[in-house]
């Protein structure tokens, strides 16, 4: 038990413990740091890729210069590498918001199929003279309501039963691809083409893009949703009982926060974000659905989520610069035949850095 | 090892820095051997600092240890055990799953021999080392079945099993009955008398040490005040030395309680039949709660003493409002149910249920707020009226430093359990159930804590304690009633509770009260 | 059906049902080892599909298969340290950390074997074992050929896992790990090193998963595909759970668990009406349903998944 501290002027002890001197100043000293130290993670971790493709008897400067260019050189590798951001900042974004709390759903990969596949029930059942805004507006309703109710079986369990939200969503994302494939296959399938894809969704029912680019209102929905998400997570209270059962659940539960409600709430919010991710991709993307819808967005966005620190702000870039290794990559396997996979290992390994950056800056400044 | 009896140890300018404190400050530090030694001082003072040092737990920053004339390097517990000196520690150092022979055969030297002969062996020693001294224990019963008694006698089988000619004893007594005590004291003698062994007894329990130390120590803010022979000990020296200029101030001085209105009003809380039972999905309880009942009115504090392991924590699980009662009733101002946001519940268990080590202060104080706040109102922290009354609350609480931005962690336990009390106090409740308030706290916070409480009940609201500090609980409630064996044993009006009765019921002994209520 | 082709049906059956039961099995007493001493690792996965990579091309390149054995080993080891120095030494979130090694050891495993058979014509297999039959036992009607006319690779499976079990219960270095799990500021009080135990507990649990990924690559699957554990290492997970953190109920929850992958299966080729979609979700449906029936009654490590700081 440690003696009591003689008492010391506030501005002094604030600045000991590394505080600026008003919480504005705070604020932004806070987040400048945070930034310098994911920049200097991501550089290690850069070095350390830069390493290993040498390694392997490839030029690593050559691979970059590939990257950039498959994504930035292009208007159309641009593009994809936006439409590419889209899902992976809308689950992403889900996931942040249930990470703070400590809660580590992984089921943004089924709840994505499972409202994919409700907006294009949606989008193949309407009648097509049924004006673009409600058939839109039903179809994305339908597949939050999908995804989210997904979410709510893994979310009960673990907010009433304590099942590990890791497995169980996990073994449910096994489960709502399956369901996606049956409907493909059965009910939806498209009788004309041998293909396991479903017909085209009509006209009405695509969302509108940008002049004549790809670009869809998915994108603009997903970045319209960061500062929602962004006040969910740190302006309401919401937020702040999320962020006290992240830091002590039986704390926070003793001090009378309803911690079972708050959590399965984060489950709901998650699964709507990801059920939204993939309505979007079909509506906007794809018109139809079909088998191999996604790209592995929902694993990739518990990354992209984990190297955004959970700040649902610092999701954008975030999403941005995974999705661009993602198609910097398909570069790099046509041009210089280095497998696609090494991105992944890449992008665990960035993220183990910025964990080890945390841990050692939680050291020296406890 | 020492051949026969204890050597003498002596520590040397002895000092210890955790970051900015320093628990340590330059201590010397003598025991003789075969002496009781007594090291006393108030919580934070640096007693168990100290004897965690001389145990091999911590490396003092500076100064020296020697043990019968010769250096000492303690570089863990393994090197003080070999060198006799054995720590029993105030929260048990036990692994609940493994039986009694397997804890004590945890460490043991030489490391690498085989289980089961090493398993058979310890069976065989404890058996025998239980016998001679009167500690009656089943070497293959788990420790998680056992009492904090019995437990306490696992770690004092296992310090006699190392041989250990030097025990270190850090706060024995605070889960003990007042039998259970006269029992240890019995036994420390013994084995200082007739065996030589040399027994420190760190404790800030004044009264206790008096009777039977040899010498005593005094430590004040990492400091050492000095040491006395017992002949020249009186109770108003020790006081002072512990103290120092605040000893007339924070000792003893309790704010005289206003008398008691004559007839009194519905009882805020009512608890009737209360039952709980250990169940396989309710973790946290593991002990029976048996047909309690009692009633609380507003502005008066009942306590329940009680020594730790007998239904407390069900308990005050059950008056929070954090576990279902498996049968019976608990009523706050006639409906079911606890209101938890005019209820303040300050846990006994702060490291785990009170203070949130990894958010501010402000997140702390206005938790209670965002808890019950609807769920898109704007967070407590970012509207500054809130904020205002938090910085009131830090203020008033005097909470150091005072700086709302702070992690939590950074305060001391004094600190935090004031951040809990002006947390909870703050919602002004018609109910508070504090469980060991000042638990670990130095004299000038406990006071605080109790005046604190006792402020909430003259504000109208029924107070109830949950506490094995009999005096804190003599000199706070109305009404005392002992827990035992998660059972009520009986109920004392303040005028008619003694220690003596009190202690008494804690043992299980069946005694009527003199004036217990209907 | 006449009773020999019900026979037949059993015992492929069982054989599926134990090879599931081996790979499952061997990485869920990993994953409990790691556990017990208070660390979670959610990594299999990706530790058994890196061991499946090193294990099939060491097996390739060696033309044998017990050096693939090693081989997963060798690969489970590396992706342990890395996992053991985050968790133990950096003392990062363990959920984390061990979520990491699925992308890595997907992706790792994935480049070894692409590396190594860059050449390749067409796709790359590794030959079968003989089995090793037990005399007299692999008689006994229908068990017999199922329990005691296995590879020796299965036996030297199953004898690992007996290591294991008597490690844990009978050995002092065992019950130290033990009690790293639930007690660890007992055995620093004690003296003893808990971040050394814990330490050694991950890098045997990713070594025992990696084991497992070899056995299925070059026992049972004889090849390497991109996919091939299909949710094991996580069903291992849960596996844990259900058998109490013990061994032998480990392997006795997968063996069960096998049946279950195993009528789905048999069910799709007895084309039965049921949508096959449906049958191959079984599997992953019944983790979920039996990780929320068995969860209140199981108590894992006191200080599982909780760094241990001074």
């Amino acid at each position: 038990m440690m003696p009591e501290p003689r008492a010391t002027r506030s501005g002094a002890a604030a600045l000991a413990a590394g505080l600026g001197a008003t919480p504005r100043a705070d604020a932004f000293l806070r987040g400048a740091r945070e930034t310098a130290r994911v920049a200097l993670a991501v550089g290690a971790g850069v070095l350390v890729a830069a390493g290993f493709v040498l390694a392997l008897g490839y030029d690593p400067l050559a691979a970059l210069r590939v990257m950039f260019e498959t994504v930035f050189r292009s208007w159309s590798g641009f593009v994809d590498t936006v439409l590419q951001a889209t899902p992976l900042l809308l689950i992403a974004l889900g996931y942040a918001l249930c990470y703070r709390a400590r809660v580590w759903t992984v089921g943004g990969e089924g709840q994505f199929h499972l409202g994919a596949a409700a907006a294009g029930l949606v989008a193949l059942g309407l009648p097509t003279a049924t004006p673009a805004p409600v058939g839109l507006t039903l179809a994305l309703a339908a597949a939050i309501a999908a995804a989210a109710a997904w979410a709510l079986v893994p979310g009960w369990l673990r907010a009433h039963r304590g099942v590990n939200e890791v497995v169980s969503t996990l073994m449910l994302n096994f489960v709502g691809i399956f369901v996606m494939s049956w409907l493909i296959r059965t009910v939806l399938r498209d009788p004309e083409i041998p293909l396991l894809q479903t017909a085209a969704f009509p006209e009405a029912f695509h969302f509108p893009v940008v002049g004549q680019s790809r670009l869809h209102l998915g994108v603009a929905l997903a970045l319209a949703l960061v500062p929602a998400v962004a006040y969910l997570a740190n302006g309401c209270a919401f937020g702040a009982r999320a962020q006290a059962i992240g830091a002590n659940p039986r704390a926070s539960r003793a001090a009378g926060v309803d911690v079972p409600g708050t959590i399965i709430a984060l489950f709901l919010l998650s699964g709507a974000l990801a059920g939204l991710a993939g309505a979007a991709q079909v509506l906007g993307v794809t018109h139809r659905l079909l088998v191999g819808l996604s790209h592995d967005f929902g694993y990739t966005a518990v990354l992209v989520a984990l190297l955004a620190r959970n700040h649902p702000v610092a999701v954008i870039p975030a999403a941005f610069f995974f999705s661009a290794l993602v198609v910097g990559a398909e570069g790099v396997q046509v041009e210089l035949r280095i497998p696609s996979d090494f991105v992944r290992v890449f992008m665990g390994i960035l993220v183990l850095f910025v964990l080890a950056a945390d841990a050692l800056a939680r050291r020296r400044a406890p | 090892m020492p051949a026969h009896g204890a050597a003498a140890v002596v520590m040397r300018g002895i000092t210890k820095r955790f970051g900015a404190i320093v628990a340590n400050d330059g201590v010397d530090f003598d025991l003789d051997p075969g002496e009781i030694h007594g090291l006393l001082g108030e919580n934070g003072s640096g007693k168990t600092t100290l004897m965690s040092i001389l145990y091999g737990l911590l490396q003092p920053d500076e100064g020296e240890i020697a043990l019968a004339g010769r250096p000492l390097a303690l570089r863990g517990p393994t090197a003080a055990l070999r060198e006799g000196i054995a720590m029993i520690p105030q929260r048990f150092r036990l692994v609940p799953t493994l039986s009694v022979a397997e804890n004590v055969a945890l460490g043991l030297e030489p490391r690498g021999r085989r289980q089961g002969r090493v398993l058979r062996e310890v069976r065989g020693r404890l058996l025998e080392l239980a016998g001679r001294y009167g500690l009656g224990v089943d070497p293959d019963g788990r420790v998680e079945s056992l009492s904090m008694g019995e437990r306490q006698r696992v770690e004092i089988l296992r310090a006699l099993y190392h041989e250990s000619r030097i025990l270190l004893m850090d706060e024995p007594t605070s889960v003990l009955t007042p039998g259970e005590v006269e029992h240890l004291f019995a036994m420390i003698r013994r084995m200082a008398a007739e065996e030589g062994r040399t027994v420190v007894l760190v404790t800030h329990k004044l009264r206790e040490v008096i009777g039977l130390a040899d010498r005593m120590t005094v430590l004040r803010l990492g400091r050492k005040v000095g040491t006395f022979a017992a002949a020249g000990a009186t109770f108003a020296r020790l006081v002072e030395a512990m103290m120092g200029e605040r000893a007339s101030a924070a000792n003893g001085a309790v704010p005289t309680r206003a008398p008691r209105a004559a007839p009194r009003a519905a009882p805020v809380l009512a608890v009737e039949g209360l039952c709980v039972r250990p169940a396989a999905g309710e973790p946290l309880v593991s002990r029976e709660l048996r047909d309690v009942g009692f009633e609380v009115g507003p502005g008066e504090v009942y306590g329940i003493a009680g020594v730790e392991g007998n239904g407390q924590w069900e308990l005050e699980l059950a008056l929070a409002g954090l576990i279902a009662p498996a049968r019976g009733e608990i009523r706050v101002l006639g409906q079911l149910g606890i209101p938890r946001e005019r209820t303040a519940y300050i846990p006994s268990d702060g490291q785990q249920w009170g203070v949130i080590r990894d958010l501010t202060l402000a997140e702390n104080l206005l938790l209670a707020d965002a808890a019950a706040g609807s769920s898109l109102s704007p967070a407590p922290t970012r509207r500054p009226a809130a904020l205002a009354a938090a910085a009131r609350a830090i203020d008033r609480y005097r909470i150091v430093p005072p700086d709302l931005r702070l992690r939590a962690r950074q305060l001391s336990g004094g600190n935090a359990q004031k951040l809990l009390l002006a947390r909870e106090l703050g919602r002004d409740p018609v109910l508070v159930i504090a469980a060991q308030p000042t638990a670990g706290l130095d004299v000038a916070s406990a006071a605080f804590v109790r005046a604190e409480l006792r402020r909430a009940a003259d504000a109208g609201a029924a107070v109830v304690v949950i506490s094995s500090d009999l005096d804190e609980l003599i000199e706070l409630a109305d009404r005392i009633g002992v827990i035992y064996e998660g059972a009520l044993q009986g109920e004392w009006p303040a005028e008619s509770a003694t220690v003596g009765a009190l202690g008494a019921a804690m043992a299980g002994v069946r005694v009527q009260p003199e004036a217990a209520p209907a | 059906m006449t009773p020999e082709a019900i026979l037949q049906l059993a015992s492929g059956a069982l054989v599926f049902a134990t090879n599931f039961a081996l790979v499952v099995g061997l990485a869920a007493v990993g994953a409990a080892v790691t556990e017990r001493a208070g660390v979670l690792n959610l990594g299999h996965e990706g530790v058994m599909l890196f061991g499946a990579a090193g294990g099939f091309v060491a097996a390739h390149a060696a033309n044998d298969p017990w050096v693939g054995l090693l081989g997963g080993v060798a690969g489970g080891l590396a992706l342990g340290l890395l996992k053991a120095v985050w968790s133990v030494l950096l003392k990062t979130e363990q959920v984390i950390n061990g979520l990491l090694l699925v992308p890595i050891g997907f992706g790792l495993g994935n480049l070894l074997f692409k590396h190594y058979f860059s050449g390749a014509l067409e796709p790359p297999r590794v030959p079968p074992v003989a089995p090793l039959g037990i005399p007299l036992l692999e008689d006994i009607p229908l068990l017999g050929p199922v329990l005691f006319d296995r590879s020796p690779l299965a036996y030297a499976a199953l004898a690992l896992i007996a290591l294991v079990a008597w490690f844990l219960a009978r050995t002092r270095a065992g019950m130290t790990m033990r009690a790293a799990g639930e007690s660890p500021e007992t055995l620093d009080f004690n003296g003893i090193a808990v971040d050394r135990y814990r330490f050694a507990a991950v890098v045997i649990g990713t070594a025992l998963t990696g084991f497992a990924g070899a056995l299925l690559a070059v026992d049972q699957l004889h090849l390497f595909h991109p996919a091939m554990t299909a949710g094991r290492g996580w069903i291992a997970i849960a596996i844990v759970i259900v058998g109490g953190w013990r061994p032998w109920v480990c392997l006795a929850a997968a063996f069960f668990f096998g049946i279950t992958d195993m009528i789905q299966f048999q069910v799709q080729i007895q084309a039965v009406p049921v949508p096959y979609e449906l049958l191959l979700s079984l599997p992953y449906l019944a983790t979920v349903a039996v990780l929320a029936w068995w969860h209140s009654s199981v108590r894992p490590p006191a200080a599982l998944g909780e760094p241990y700081r001074r």
